[in-house]
């Protein structure tokens, strides 16, 4: 029996307002093991039953990408709770309101459970429901002819992060396309290349025994990675000193000191402070003689960068960053200057990321208790024996490769570089088909005006979701894809203080016609090779069952399916994180040098500059810079009209400093026109002291043109919608605070 | 934003690239790193597991010690296997192994020399100081 989610009383047996008031009572539910959860709801009304009733399975949430251990409680085939694994050593019994509300992502009633042809005009709503046989004739003879009109190079395939995406890709592959675009550049590519030029990866951190944490923009109360999550939280609670760097105060901001910097002056900062430890004599003299190289020439060329020139430049007083230096040099080397995830913020980032294991470097605060350090590595499953993807392939058809990007990921293109390519029509040849995997590139690609005119240019576009989202809405068929609660997926393994494989594994049937998306690409594969002969049959390649590809993953290993299945998890013997092997020279950098480059290489041969050089913020008077960022209910944009989520937060606003409101005449609550030079939005204002009079925060996810998302529908705006598509001049990175915008009175 | 100096900074790492290739082999013969990249997946590093439970990752040397090491054409001083690493990638060794190695049976007509230079340009590519450091996975 499929329950009606939006009865008061859930199939859980608790209702909506039930669970917003355990999610209040548990702080959101962040972090907190099931005991902990029950104690917390102790005096509310809850379900005379308890959640400990029934099947107990074991699985890995998909949520949000960090994958955390759950159990889930199904009674007679229906699901009714989702708890956190105690035994889980990555989360350790911890999930979030996300978590628990996988509930009603599985019983949402928006969900698409059958295929659906579009009948009407793109966008206009109208569809008709197809058997799966008549969509997979559909889709191939759409794909077959833009492979025999354009070639298989024809072909854009856009995925989102998931254990199952390289399914996704190796079918795109063994089509023969070489043109991928995955959620890299929306997100963190930035920051890796970063890392990677400065250091060769990007490092974990010892958040539970720093002595100081420095975060700039990382919001991690609310961006939950419940391992971070958690182990901050203990971090303060030995007694951490925490400093924020962000123009709005997040909860993180609110747990520590909040300096609102003047929003793209961060490189001012982290300059100035090296200059201080520099010139002051402060850094680590051992650590950057051993582990270092560029040192006289970053001496050299900091040494412009006054504290009191950075005061100008970010708002924050020369004393106050003088104080953060000598502070930071006293707790060294317990110092965490946190990476961060998300980079997508400016034009420079790859260059501003650098700076900061520079400023780690010379603390001396890397590879020892409570500083950053490089994770343990990874359990080594067995890899699957595919069949020979095709090797004679045509280049990328925008140009995202070693000529124009040499530092990127070229594989996982680049959203910003290959729309302007479709839409200047300067691609070395035409793209006409799209496919999207779970990719809601409308509501993730700054301008959305723009994306939709890249969809315009477009024969076919084949969207492979579980909701109606933006941009399948779009589309010109949907093909439903199970949950992570129905579905078998390949194993995962963390990278980790603890190593461990994981398990997800279905814990109740699929809602109606869905189906993997192993079992989506091989009816789609047969069709097509029912047209056209393929270097390698598709029907070969994807000719094996999820079990079959778990074992290969396993074959290596003293553990068997069926245990995992039973557990959920595996933890092999031989755990340990041995510190102190780059400080003593054993283990080298992957750096051209084999050290920490404060001067890198990789920038300096590719025609970057390769010490970090700050430019001049430029601003326009009377107008607002938006940023925007993550509550902790939800996940990009994909579980906003989660019913129970959405009850949380039914609408986002627009954060407006008070002197600005005052200035304009807006009070809290009051609906306000917000313009950009790309689009405009009406929206809530909530006038808060915790943004600076120069920014204006709207969070992510909100203001769908997808009716099919009717609990979404018509609530709140898009900030896409407003940014204007600028990215990473390296890293081709998404900048999403770039956008000047107007508040207008309405 | 890129410095002026881009376009001779490509100049000079593309005729360092092609200098790895161009010195080694024929002008005629093209690389094609995808093919390298294959190859060497499947048969170096399978083999090289196998046998040592250890991969041998671009990523493991400099570019520096792969020109070296192939130019130099020295597998194995032991004597446990062939000393040439040349042989890996002959048509007489593809032969050897095709009928239980996909890739030596797909690329069994291919001449020696242009698999060498995909060999070549994938491993000096992928190395630990490039600007892609690769993986055996």
């Amino acid at each position: 029996m499929k329950p009606d989610p939006r009865k008061q009383e859930t199939p859980t047996g608790l209702s909506r307002r039930g669970f917003l008031t355990l999610c209040a009572a548990t702080g959101a539910g962040a972090a907190m093991p099931w005991r902990s959860f029950k104690a917390a709801s102790r005096g509310l009304k809850v379900p005379a039953h308890s959640w400990s009733r029934g099947e107990v399975i074991p699985s890995t949430c998909n949520m949000c990408v960090n994958r955390c251990g759950i159990k889930c409680h199904v009674v007679d085939g229906v699901l009714e709770k989702i708890d956190g694994d105690i035994r889980n050593p990555k989360t350790a019994g911890g999930t979030c309101a996300k978590g628990q509300a996988g509930v009603m992502a599985l019983y949402d009633p928006d969900r698409i459970t059958h295929p659906m042809i579009r009948v009407g005009a793109r966008g206009e709503g109208k569809w008709r429901r197809a058997s799966w046989e008549e969509a997979f004739e559909y889709t191939a003879d759409k794909i077959d002819k833009i492979i025999g009109k354009y070639g298989p190079e024809g072909l854009l395939f856009s995925s989102c992060t998931d254990l199952t995406e390289v399914f996704f890709i190796k079918f795109g592959k063994y089509l023969g396309t070489p043109n991928f675009a995955r959620h890299a550049t929306l997100c963190l590519a930035s920051r890796n290349v970063g890392y990677f030029a400065t250091m060769g990866s990007v490092p974990d951190a010892d958040l539970v025994n720093a002595k100081y944490i420095l975060m700039f923009g990382a919001n991690r109360m609310e961006s939950f990675e419940l391992p971070h999550n958690r182990d901050l939280i203990a971090g303060l609670q030995n007694g951490a000193r925490l400093v924020v760097i962000d123009p709005r105060m997040t909860v993180t901001a609110s747990k520590g000191e909040w300096l609102p910097i003047r929003p793209r002056t961060d490189m001012a900062l982290t300059l100035a402070l090296m200059h201080v430890l520099i010139m002051e004599d402060l850094y680590d003299r051992d650590f950057v003689a051993s582990v270092t190289t560029g040192f006289e020439e970053l001496k050299a060329h900091v040494a412009r960068y006054t504290p009191e020139w950075a005061q100008q430049e970010t708002g924050i007083p020369a004393r106050t960053i003088i104080k953060m230096a000598r502070e930071m040099a006293a707790a060294a080397p317990a110092v965490v200057v946190y990476p961060g995830r998300r980079s997508s913020w400016y034009t420079n980032d790859a260059q501003f990321r650098r700076t900061l294991p520079m400023l780690m470097a010379l603390l001396g605060a890397f590879d020892t208790r409570g500083a950053s350090f490089f994770n343990a590595g990874k359990v080594k499953l067995g890899s699957f024996d595919w069949e020979l993807e095709p090797v004679e392939v045509a280049p990328r058809f925008d140009g995202f490769d070693e000529e124009n990007f040499p530092l990127a990921h070229h594989e996982d293109g680049g959203y910003i570089n290959l729309r302007d390519t479709i839409l200047n029509g300067t691609g070395k040849y035409p793209v006409k088909g799209w496919m999207l995997y779970k990719q809601n590139t409308l509501a993730s690609v700054a301008d959305s005006a723009k994306t939709l005119r890249m969809m315009e240019t477009m024969d076919f576009i084949c969207a492979i979701d579980i909701q109606p989202s933006q941009t399948a809405w779009m589309a010109d068929i949907i093909l439903p894809e199970t949950l992570y609660l129905e579905r078998l997926d390949p194993l995962w393994t963390p990278a980790g203080t603890t190593k461990y494989v994981g398990i997800r594994q279905p814990v109740v049937k699929p809602q109606g016609e869905a189906k993997t998306l192993l079992e989506i690409l091989q009816g789609l594969g047969a069709a097509l090779d029912k047209r056209r002969e393929f270097e390698t049959p598709l029907a070969d390649v994807f000719n094996f069952t999820m079990e079959d590809y778990i074992d290969a993953q396993l074959k290596k290993l003293p553990i068997d399916r069926a245990t995992l299945v039973k557990d959920g998890m595996w933890i092999p013997p031989g755990q340990g994180l041995k510190l102190g092997e780059y400080r003593n020279g054993n283990q080298k950098f992957k750096t051209p040098s084999g050290k920490i480059e404060f001067v890198s290489e990789r920038f300096r041969r590719n025609g970057y500059d390769p010490l970090p050089v700050y430019e001049p913020v430029v601003e326009e008077p009377g107008k607002q810079r938006l940023v925007t960022g993550r509550y902790a209910w939800f996940t990009h944009a994909s579980n906003q009209n989660n019913i129970w989520l959405n009850a949380i937060h039914p609408e986002n606003e627009v954060w407006i400093n008070p002197d600005l409101a005052e200035e304009k005449d807006i009070e809290d609550g009051e609906y306000v026109k917000v313009r950009s030079p790309v689009g405009e939005v009406r929206i809530k204002a909530y006038v808060t002291p915790r943004i600076r009079k120069d920014t204006v925060f709207i969070t992510h996810g909100f203001g769908t043109n997808s009716a099919g998302q009717t609990t979404l529908y018509g609530k709140g705006a898009a900030d896409q919608v407003l940014m204007e598509d600028r990215a990473d001049t390296i890293s081709n990175n998404q900048a999403l605070h770039e956008t000047f915008v107007e508040i207008v009175k309405l | 934003m890129r410095s002026s100096k881009r376009f001779l900074a490509g100049l000079t790492l593309a005729a360092l690239l092609f200098s790895v290739v161009g010195d080694a082999f024929a002008a005629d013969v093209k690389a094609n790193k995808k093919r390298g990249q294959v190859y060497f997946r499947m048969v170096c590093t399978a083999c090289h597991v196998d046998l040592t439970g250890a991969a041998i990752p671009p990523a493991g040397r400099t570019m520096a010690e792969w020109r070296a090491y192939l130019d130099a054409d020295k597998h194995d001083a032991s004597g446990k296997t062939n000393p040439s690493a040349r042989y890996y990638i002959s048509h007489a060794y593809r032969e050897s192994i095709k009928d239980h190695n996909k890739a030596a049976k797909k690329f069994l007509k291919l001449p020696d020399e242009q698999l060498y230079a995909d060999i070549y340009l994938f491993a000096v590519n992928g190395a630990k100081d490039s600007d892609t450091p690769a993986t055996c996975n």
